[in-house]
């Protein structure tokens, strides 16, 4: 039996102004397997973005449960969800969020660098050549953001969420910003990344690439409309 | 004009969309420049303007200093048979006045007023060019030794005293039992030289033989008379040191003829010294109205920053309008009409109420500094302030114009509506922004560390104990209503009859006909007879109940008896200071000192009176009064109180004769000795809690915005695991070089300021220095932390996703 790295149970969200409550989320439950190549899709304002920020706990649900690893982490902490989405999750965004004033080095190092277990520099400089070997960036160490093409930057987002060696990588529309070609090779890279034995949850709209995952998830109105039922929890 | 109104009015209506921007920008520049205009208006006043009296500069006030034969000064201030000697017998000056500055009471109006009085030769008038309301000033025939009883009241008295009667000139006011017929009435216009004391308004101007010197027949030539000053006109300003040293000669010839019969007198010379008049009136308050100045300069500077970098945010809140006006291909040019179309429209705005702060703060200054900012009665809203506040708020607007400017990118605003609005286009430079932090920090550590040790050493001095207990005390002072035909021995018999019956009553517990130790020490010259070295002390003529109602603890020796003072033995108690001067370890009980030609026996030593005037506890000397004074000092029981008019009643039993001359708490008199303290203490409380204030506002809008643009990095960063205070770290982290550049520029400012005036400066270089600074620092860290953390707050007590929101 697989075993379930993320559990979403009944998970809802509501976001409320002074006029209007909208439930973006409304009981989402699945999980997510070891080794598993899961895309999120769905139109337009389906909760695909919100689904995939409580699952890297960036944000919170309304309601429901979820648990990493088999740890419920629905109520955790600011400092306590920021240890675990440092230890168990890899995040990479459509807009690569790259910090312009680093260096390719110093972007791929910055998890380390808020790691618990304060790893040595050493260790920090061989973790961050062995990602971006593992992207084909090694040689773009010194490089800033801003020297580097929008693929480029990309990949380097994917170092950057793997050097942690997370239990989960998050991928939200990690070609949005790209052409076709740097999208395809990002594609790519996942794709490797995943037959290798990473764990990947991408949330894309693009058909062609969520046909790439292993188990597809469609979203419409913030309710899952179709998931394979072996993955459905609860 | 038709582009320049509509520029205008289009500035117009983008303000009114924006209330809090513009009240804000107006409220901060009408307090800050407001301030600014006070402080220079006010510096212009005492540094820059002329006196108001004719040919000002050829006016000087004659000082007199007298030194033993040693060279070291014994005394300052002329002796009153000096100084008329000198008047009557001097030919250097082309005029000279002589001046008696004390008060009295107006014994034939009803309610007995206490006003100030001046004792006058005629020339006072003619060098002053007084201007006269009603009537004529002193003339020739109240010159000295006429002994012509008339008085000339001031604009004031005229109304407070005779309601502004027409029939004035025909009405005679008595004091001290003299009838004076009332020749003339001072303009309202006339401002008075503040020479004997800032502040002081001179109610009554009466011819000089009636002064209370020549009154008593207390004149003499080795004492020094603090009422009387001499005022002179010379030809030449120029000539001042040639005709100091005539009269030099000529006085201490004088002196030696006086005097050479006094052995302490021997050898002892006197120098003359000739001071402008306008330094006499401003002496030490100019380094006051310069403190004020730089305070308010800081001020103004950091609000300027503030202002600048809200400009900053409001003209980055207008990129979109400025970027489809340069879409319609207005030029840089004509973006620049813009951002000055609302900066001078604001500045417009704040004109109005920087001239009604400028108002409010002379008024206040009027209100509560006229005791120590000479010519403060003179502030008001002038042309000059007027041109001062419209040109400070041009060049603001000028420069807020240019600064706002030079953050637009005008190739990239024009790109800027084909990216939806983002860009840098409009963007505040890393290099302006470090500016504004290290301009800020910098002012701010200045001001902060000044203000703090000002306040520290005013709070010093109001916190030195004194050495004596004036809780519960009061000094009753009488004055008779008419000149007393009565003995000094009946005098003093009728007011120890005085003391009795206040000592009856059941609130009061001590009385002692004395002179209060915060009004008055005489200044004499003593010598010890075995060395015939000279002193110069301060003396008090006391009875034996004095020390017992100050609780001043006598250290050696006894205090006086009631049979001594009685029969006016030639006995002595001094103080501590005193005493060691005589004899390292201060036992002088029994030894000699000789004065007023006689030997005088040390039977006490009392611990030294500090009173808050005192910079060091002068030498001093107390002595048994058997003289015919009438002043009381009377202390209650605790809880009890004691009116002025109990009092009366009390004093009238005995006797009718008199009326109440002054009536005050010695905590009063206290308070009115450390009025300057309190009133640093309370400008640099002010002016600290502004600077923190504005410096806080300031960092604070610096550091949000910089935090504001490092919103998505802030996401990121908590995105891959940092956490609150990692975030905090870092952008403490970032700024703090900026930070320290602050603190380390006022450091050096400070430390050029401290060797560029260390003279000036020497009783503030203390050791203290070292631990104010710390505090300085503290507060700046404190400040800094805090517009550090304040902005970032939004952003690491939210989930991360706030932050990466808009990010895509």
């Amino acid at each position: 039996m697989s075993q379930a790295i993320l559990e979403m149970k009944n998970i809802s969200k509501v976001f409320e102004t002074e006029e209007l409550e909208t439930h973006a989320l409304k009981g989402i439950s699945f999980s997510v397997n070891k080794g598993d190549y899961v895309s999120i899709s769905g139109p337009s304002g389906c909760g695909k973005s919100t689904l995939l920020s409580i699952m890297g706990l960036l944000d919170v649900s309304t309601g429901g449960e979820y648990l990493i690893e088999g740890i419920n982490v629905t109520d955790l902490t600011l400092d306590q969800a920021a240890e675990v989405r440092n230890a168990k999750i890899g995040f990479i965004f459509q807009s690569f969020n790259l910090i312009d004033e680093l260096s390719v080095f110093d972007n791929v190092a910055l998890p380390l660098r808020y790691h618990s277990d304060k790893p040595s520099n050493q260790v920090i400089k061989e973790r961050v050549t062995a990602c971006l070997e593992k992207v084909a960036l090694s040689h773009r160490i010194s490089h800033k953001p801003n020297q580097l093409s929008g693929g480029q930057q990309q990949r380097v987002a994917i170092a950057r969420a793997l050097v942690a060696e997370p239990a989960v990588l998050l991928v939200d529309e990690p070609t949005g910003n790209l052409d076709s070609k740097s999208g395809d090779l990002v594609m790519e890279v996942l794709e490797k990344l995943n037959e290798s034995g990473t764990t990947i949850c991408m949330v894309t709209h693009d058909p062609r690439y969520a046909d790439m995952a292993k188990t597809k998830i469609q979203l419409l109105d913030g309710t899952i409309l179709q998931a394979p039922k072996a993955k459905l929890a609860g | 004009m038709q582009q320049l109104n509509y520029l205008f009015i289009q500035a117009w209506q983008n303000l009114k969309s924006k209330p809090s921007f513009t009240a804000n920008v107006v409220v901060t520049l009408s307090l800050t420049v407001g301030a600014l205009i006070c402080a220079l208006t006010l510096m212009n006043l005492m540094l820059f303007k002329p006196l108001p009296y004719p040919q000002q500069d050829t006016l000087f006030i004659v000082e007199n200093t007298k030194f033993n034969d040693q060279g070291t000064e014994v005394s300052r201030g002329f002796s009153y048979n000096g100084i008329e000697h000198f008047y009557k017998h001097q030919d250097a000056f082309t005029q000279a006045a002589l001046v008696y500055h004390i008060a009295d009471v107006f014994s034939s109006l009803k309610h007995q007023p206490t006003v100030n009085s001046a004792y006058v030769t005629p020339e006072w008038f003619e060098l002053l060019a007084i201007p006269i309301a009603k009537g004529r000033g002193l003339l020739s025939s109240e010159q000295i030794d006429n002994h012509n009883p008339v008085a000339v009241i001031s604009f004031d008295t005229w109304i407070n005293e005779f309601a502004q009667s027409k029939n004035v000139l025909d009405k005679t006011i008595t004091i001290r039992g003299i009838n004076y017929r009332i020749v003339g009435v001072t303009a309202k216009e006339f401002i008075e030289p503040e020479i004997s004391e800032i502040g002081r308004k001179t109610s009554i101007w009466l011819p000089w033989d009636f002064n209370w010197t020549a009154q008593m027949k207390w004149g003499a030539w080795q004492n020094v008379d603090e009422a009387v000053q001499l005022l002179v006109k010379v030809e030449n300003p120029e000539s001042t040191i040639q005709l100091a040293q005539q009269i030099n000669v000529q006085m201490n010839d004088i002196w030696q003829q006086q005097t050479g019969d006094l052995a302490v007198a021997k050898n002892w010379q006197l120098v003359l010294n000739l001071k402008p008049l306008v330094q006499a009136i401003f002496g030490e308050q100019k380094s006051l109205v310069l403190y004020i100045f730089l305070g308010c300069l800081g001020i103004f500077i950091i609000a300027t920053a503030n202002i600048a970098n809200l400009f900053m945010s409001r003209t980055i809140e207008q990129r979109r309008r400025l970027s489809i006006v340069a879409a319609m291909g207005a030029n840089k040019n004509q973006i620049t009409k813009i951002l000055f179309s609302e900066s001078s429209l604001l500045m417009l705005l704040s004109l109005p109420f920087t001239l009604i702060i400028s108002q409010l703060g002379f008024s206040i200054m009027q209100q509560y500094l006229v005791d120590v900012m000479p010519r403060a009665s003179e502030l008001k809203i002038s042309i000059l302030s007027v041109s001062l506040a419209t040109f400070v708020l041009f060049l603001l607007s000028l420069i807020f114009t240019f600064i706002c400017g030079s953050i637009i990118q005008y190739r990239e605003l024009r790109a800027t509506l084909n990216s939806g609005g983002k860009g840098t286009g409009v963007q505040i430079k890393k290099k302006m922004r470090l500016g504004l932090i290290v301009s800020q920090v910098t002012v701010a550590t200045v001001l902060i560390f000044i203000n703090i040790n000002l306040f520290k050493a005013s709070l010093t001095k109001i916190n030195t104990p004194m050495g004596i207990n004036v809780s519960d005390a009061y000094q009753l002072r009488l004055s008779p209503k008419s000149p007393t035909q009565k003995s000094r021995i009946e005098i003093r018999q009728e007011m120890q009859a005085v003391q009795q019956t206040l000592l009856q009553h059941p609130a009061i517990d001590e009385v002692s006909i004395s002179l209060s130790p915060l009004i008055w020490f005489g200044s004499f010259p003593v010598t010890l007879p075995s060395t015939n070295e000279e002193y110069t002390t301060q003396a008090k003529f006391i009875d034996e109940s004095y020390f017992n109602l100050l609780e001043q603890p006598m250290l050696r020796g006894d205090n006086f008896s009631r049979q001594q003072i009685k029969d006016g033995e030639r006995v002595i108690i001094i103080n501590d200071a005193f005493a060691t001067t005589l004899k390292p370890d201060g036992d002088v009980v029994g030894d000699k000192l000789n004065y007023f030609g006689g030997e005088h026996i040390i039977i006490g030593v009392v611990k030294g009176l500090k009173s808050p005037a005192d910079g060091v506890i002068p030498l001093r000397r107390y002595t048994p009064d058997k003289s015919a004074r009438t002043n009381f000092m009377i202390k209650v029981k605790a809880g009890q109180q004691l009116t002025e008019q109990q009092s009366l009643v009390l004093i009238n039993k005995i006797t009718t004769q008199y009326s109440i001359f002054s009536f005050k708490s010695l905590a009063t008199d206290r308070t009115r000795l450390l009025f300057t303290q309190y009133t640093t203490l309370a400008i640099t409380a002010i002016l600290t809690a502004l600077t923190i204030f504005l410096a806080s506002i300031g960092l604070y809008g610096v550091l949000s915005y910089s935090s504001q643009m490092r919103r998505f990095e802030i996401g990121t960063r908590m995105a891959v695991g940092a956490k609150g205070k990692d975030i905090v770290a870092l952008i403490f982290k970032d700024n703090a070089p900026a930070l320290l550049a602050g603190l380390v520029l006022g450091l050096i400012i400070l430390l050029l300021s401290f060797f560029g005036f260390r003279g000036s400066l020497d009783q503030y270089i203390t050791n203290d220095l070292i631990p104010l600074f710390i505090l300085t620092l503290v507060v700046i860290s404190a400040i800094s932390f805090f517009s550090c953390y304040l902005p970032l707050r939004q952003y690491i007590k939210k989930p991360a996703i706030h932050c990466l929101r808009g990010s895509d």
